[in-house]
C-alpha cells in the first residue's frame, strides 16, 4: 500500500476538501460509451469481473480488490496500485479493506450508479457512503500525455477501420462482413474494442446493428466507427454510396459538410458546448430543415467520450451549456435523416485547443462512392 | 469464464423465426407459469444487466441488450407480459423487432417503469417471484422499487428460472450446437491463418493481438452475435487467462486461446492449446488427450450429480493438472449467458439432466507441457 500516483494525490485532495475519509472507486466489469469506467480511470486497468474497487483513504493508503481472483496478477502488473488483491467474497472484502485502511464514518463512492443493492446494502454497514462521480469527473477534465497519446493510438485504428469499411462496402457483402471487416482491421491497428453500428439500403432511417442484408447497387451505406484504446475512444461517421450517388444524395450531404465545417470553425477551448449543436442546427435550418432537427430523425450533435469529457456519449444539444476545455475530445457529427436521402453519417471527433478543433484522423469527411 | 466485455454486441443481429419460432417463447412462459402457480405467484419479474447477465429477459423476451445497460421482462401468471429496457424510445422499433412481447417500454428509470407496469396489471399488492433481483440491480433503483411495493409481498425465485434454463428444449440445443460450429471454425482458422497468411497483409499473426484479430474476424464472418477471446501462455509460470496482449510468439511457446461465440442468442465455449512452429501454430492435442478428455466428458451423464462428476473428473485428473483448472473450475452451463446453472463445482446439488448444454474444461498434461482444453458438450 506505499503506490504513488498523480490519481491518487489528487484524489486525496479532493477527498480532504470534500471531508470524505475514503473514496470507494467501483466498476461492475462493463464498458459502456455512455457510461465510463471511474476505475478504469483512476486504476489504469479494465477490470474484468462482476465487482472491482479501488479503495482509497484520505491519508494516500489504496487497495484495489479484483474479481475474478485469477485476474489479480494481470490487473497487478498493469496498475500503479501495489496492493492488489482477487475478492472472491467481494462485499467481505470490500468491508475488510475498509477496516484494513482505516477508514470509518463518512465514504464517497464514485461508480455507485453500478453497485448492485447487496454489495451496497453491506457496505453502508460499515461506513455512510454518498456520491462521488464528481471527484473522478474533475480529476479526468484535462486529458494526460498518455491519455493523448491513446487517443492518437485510436485516431490511426478508425483510419484503418474506415478504410475496411469504404473497400467492404460494396454489392452482395453482407452487413455483419462489413462488421468483421472493420473490426479486423481496427484491432490489427491497435483498437483493443470497437463500437460499430452502421446500415445499408436506399433509404435508412438509423444506424444499427448489421443484418444478413447484402449491400446492392444503389445502396447507402453508413457507418459510425469507433475504436477503443485502453479506454479511450475516437469516432468516424461515413457515408458510402454503392453506386453513382443520385444528386439528392450529393447535396443532402454537401448540406451535411457544411453544417459540420461550420460547426468545426466554432470549436475552441472556452466556448460553450452549445455551439456545436447551434451551429449546425442552424444552417440545416436556414436549408429548410428545421423540423428534422430533432429525434427521430437525428439524436444529437456531438458528444465526448470517457471520464471528464463533456456530455460522454449522450448528447451536445443547444441546452448544453458546459464550456469545451482544452483537450477534450469531442466528436462532431450533423448526423441527420433528410427526406430525399435517408438517414446520412457524417462527421469525425476533434482535440479541442486554444487555437481551434484539432482533426485527429486522416481519413477525410466527404460522400465516398464506390464503383459499381 | 469470466472475460472482459465489449463496449457494444456489435455482430450480427438477426431473429430467425424458422430456428426459434413464437412458439417456443410461449412454450417458456406458460412453463413458467405452471412453475408459479405451484409456488403462489402472481407476477415474476426477470431483470438482468449487462452483456453477460441479462439471460432471465432474453430466455423469456428474445431480446438482447446491445450496449451493456438492463432490461427486465414482468410476467404475471394470467396477462400479458411486459418487457422495459434501458435506452432512449427511438429503441424501441429495434426491440419490438426482436421479440413477441407487444408492450415494449424502453426507458431510462427501471424502477418506475417497472412500477407503473405492476400497477397497469393491478400487480401492486401481489405475490412477486423475483429472478436476479435484488442480486444485480443497483442500489438506488432497487430502494424506489421496493418501497414502491411495500404492499406486494416480494418472494426469492431466481431458481424457477435457472432451473427452467438449464435444461434446454431441441431448438435451443440446434442453437447451441450452431454457435458450437462457429467456434469451432473460427478456432481452427488458427494454424491455417498463421501458416499461409494473406496476401493483403493483414492476416499477420505474430503476436497475441494480431492472433485475436484473425479469430474474431473468422468468428464475425461466421455470423457470430457477441464474442468472448482470452489467451494463456501455460508454458510460463505463474500463467492465467487475460485479454491478448501486444507480446509476439517466439518458437516453441505454447498458446491457450479461449473463445466464446453466440450465435442468435446461445452461446458456445472452446479453449484450443496450439505450440509455435517457426511460422506455423500446431494444436498441442493427440489422440491419448483427446481419449483423456472425452472420457471426463462422457461422465457428464443424466442422473448423475454433478458433486459426483466433480469427483470422477478429479479423480482423472494429476494433482498439477487439478491445481492448473481450479481458478478456472471444470465448467457450467451455457445457453443465453456465457456462464449459466449448473456450476460445475464441489458443492453444487444439482444433478446432471438431460438437455444440458455444459462447457466441459480441463488442463491436461502432453508432449509440450500443460494444455488447457475446453468443449461445449450436450448432455
Amino acid at each position: 500500500m506505499t503506490s504513488t500516483h498523480r490519481k491518487l494525490d489528487e484524489a486525496v485532495r479532493l477527498m480532504r476538501e470534500r471531508g470524505l475519509n475514503g473514496l470507494v472507486i467501483y466498476s461492475d466489469g462493463t464498458c459502456n460509451i455512455l457510461r465510463a469506467s471511474y476505475l478504469h480511470y483512476f486504476s489504469g486497468v479494465a477490470p474484468m469481473g462482476p465487482h472491482n474497487a479501488a479503495v482509497v483513504s484520505s491519508s494516500g493508503r489504496v487497495t484495489l480488490l479484483v474479481q475474478p481472483v485469477w485476474d489479480a496478477g494481470r490487473v497487478r502488473r498493469r496498475s500503479w496500485i501495489d496492493d492488489v488483491r482477487g475478492a472472491g467474497d467481494f462485499a467481505g472484502a470490500l468491508s475488510d479493506a475498509l477496516r484494513r485502511l482505516e477508514i470509518a464514518g463518512t465514504v464517497g463512492l464514485a461508480g455507485g450508479g453500478q453497485m448492485p443493492y447487496p454489495v451496497h446494502a453491506a457496505v453502508s454497514k460499515t461506513v455512510a457512503l454518498e456520491p462521488a462521480d464528481d471527484l473522478i469527473e474533475m480529476m479526468a477534465r484535462e486529458k494526460s500525455e498518455e491519455e493523448l497519446a491513446l487517443v492518437y493510438r485510436c485516431a490511426a485504428a478508425a483510419d484503418a477501420g474506415f478504410e475496411a469499411f469504404r473497400r467492404a462496402a460494396r454489392v452482395g457483402v453482407r452487413e455483419y462482413e462489413i462488421v468483421a471487416e472493420v473490426e479486423h482491421a481496427m484491432r490489427l491497428a491497435g483498437a483493443d474494442d470497437n463500437f460499430i453500428l452502421m446500415a445499408s439500403g436506399p433509404h435508412n432511417t438509423a444506424m444499427r446493428a448489421p443484418t444478413d442484408r447484402r449491400v446492392a447497387p444503389g445502396d447507402v451505406v453508413i457507418g459510425e466507427i469507433t475504436p477503443v484504446c485502453d479506454g479511450q475512444f475516437i469516432q468516424l461517421c461515413r457515408t458510402v454510396s454503392v453506386g453513382k450517388p443520385a444528386t439528392a444524395l450529393v447535396d443532402g450531404y454537401d448540406l451535411l459538410m457544411r453544417a459540420y465545417e461550420a460547426s468545426l470553425l466554432q470549436v475552441r477551448t472556452g466556448v460553450p458546448a452549445s455551439i456545436i449543436a447551434s451551429t449546425i442546427d442552424g444552417m440545416l435550418a436556414d436549408a429548410g430543415f428545421a423540423e428534422y432537427c430533432r429525434p427521430p430523425y437525428m439524436r444529437t450533435r456531438g458528444h465526448g467520450f470517457g471520464v471528464g469529457s463533456v456530455a460522454p456519449g449522450a448528447l451536445i444539444d443547444a441546452e448544453t451549456d458546459q464550456p469545451l476545455l482544452d483537450r477534450q475530445v469531442v466528436v462532431v457529427h450533423p448526423n441527420q435523416y433528410l427526406p430525399a436521402t435517408g438517414y446520412l453519417a457524417c462527421g469525425e471527433t476533434v482535440l479541442v485547443t486554444p487555437g481551434g478543433a484539432e482533426r485527429l484522423a486522416k481519413t477525410e469527411t466527404r460522400l465516398y462512392v464506390n464503383e459499381v | 469464464m469470466q472475460t472482459l466485455q465489449p463496449t457494444l454486441r456489435l455482430g450480427r443481429d438477426v431473429w430467425d423465426r424458422t430456428a426459434m419460432p413464437v412458439e417456443e417463447f410461449h412454450d417458456r412462459a406458460r412453463r413458467l407459469r405452471e412453475t408459479m402457480g405451484r409456488r403462489g405467484l402472481d407476477a415474476m419479474l426477470l431483470y438482468g444487466a449487462g452483456l453477460n447477465g441479462c439471460g432471465h429477459p432474453t430466455y423469456l423476451s428474445n431480446y438482447i441488450v446491445k450496449l451493456p445497460f438492463s432490461a427486465l421482462v414482468v410476467l404475471p401468471r394470467e396477462g400479458e407480459p411486459a418487457l422495459m429496457f434501458e435506452g432512449a424510445t427511438r429503441g424501441r422499433a429495434a426491440a419490438k423487432a426482436t421479440t413477441w412481447i407487444e408492450d415494449v417500454r424502453p426507458c431510462w428509470n427501471m424502477a418506475e417503469t417497472c412500477l407503473a407496469v405492476l400497477a397497469d396489471r393491478g400487480l401492486m399488492a401481489a405475490t412477486i417471484g423475483l429472478a436476479g433481483l435484488p442480486r444485480l440491480v443497483p442500489y438506488a433503483e432497487w430502494s424506489t422499487l421496493a418501497a414502491g411495493l411495500a404492499r406486494a409481498t416480494l418472494v426469492e425465485a431466481e431458481d424457477v428460472v435457472d432451473g427452467q434454463r438449464a435444461i434446454k428444449s431441441a431448438r435451443e440445443i440446434a442453437q447451441v450446437q450452431r454457435a458450437s460450429r462457429l467456434v469451432d471454425q473460427a478456432l481452427a482458422s488458427i494454424p491455417e491463418g498463421y501458416r499461409v497468411g494473406r496476401p493483403e497483409g493483414l492476416h499477420y499473426i505474430g503476436t497475441e493481438s494480431g492472433l485475436a484479430a484473425l479469430v474474431m474476424r473468422e468468428a464475425r464472418m461466421q455470423g457470430a452475435e457477441d464474442i468472448r477471446l482470452l489467451i494463456a501462455r501455460p508454458g510460463e509460470s505463474d500463467w492465467a487467462f487475460r485479454p491478448a496482449g501486444d507480446a509476439a510468439f517466439a518458437d516453441g511457446d505454447t498458446v491457450s486461446v479461449h473463445l466464446g461465440a453466440s450465435w442468435e442468442r446461445y452461446w458456445s465455449e472452446a479453449i484450443r492449446t496450439y505450440v509455435v512452429r517457426a511460422d506455423r501454430l500446431d494444436r498441442a492435442w493427440n489422440g491419448e488427450l483427446e481419449a483423456r478428455f472425452r472420457r471426463i466428458a462422457a461422465g457428464a451423464t443424466p442422473g448423475v450429480s454433478v458433486a459426483e462428476w466433480i469427483r470422477a473428473a478429479g479423480a482423472a485428473l494429476s494433482a498439477a493438472e487439478l491445481r492448473s483448472i481450479d481458478p478456472y473450475g471444470l465448467g457450467h452451463g451455457i445457453g443465453v449467458t456465457p456462464e449459466e446453472s449448473p456450476v460445475l463445482a464441489a458443492d453444487s446439488t444439482a444433478t446432471i439432466e438431460s438437455g444440458m448444454c455444459l462447457v466441459v474444461r480441463a488442463v491436461l498434461t502432453g508432449d509440450c507441457g500443460l494444455v488447457v482444453h475446453s468443449d461445449t458438450i450436450v448432455v
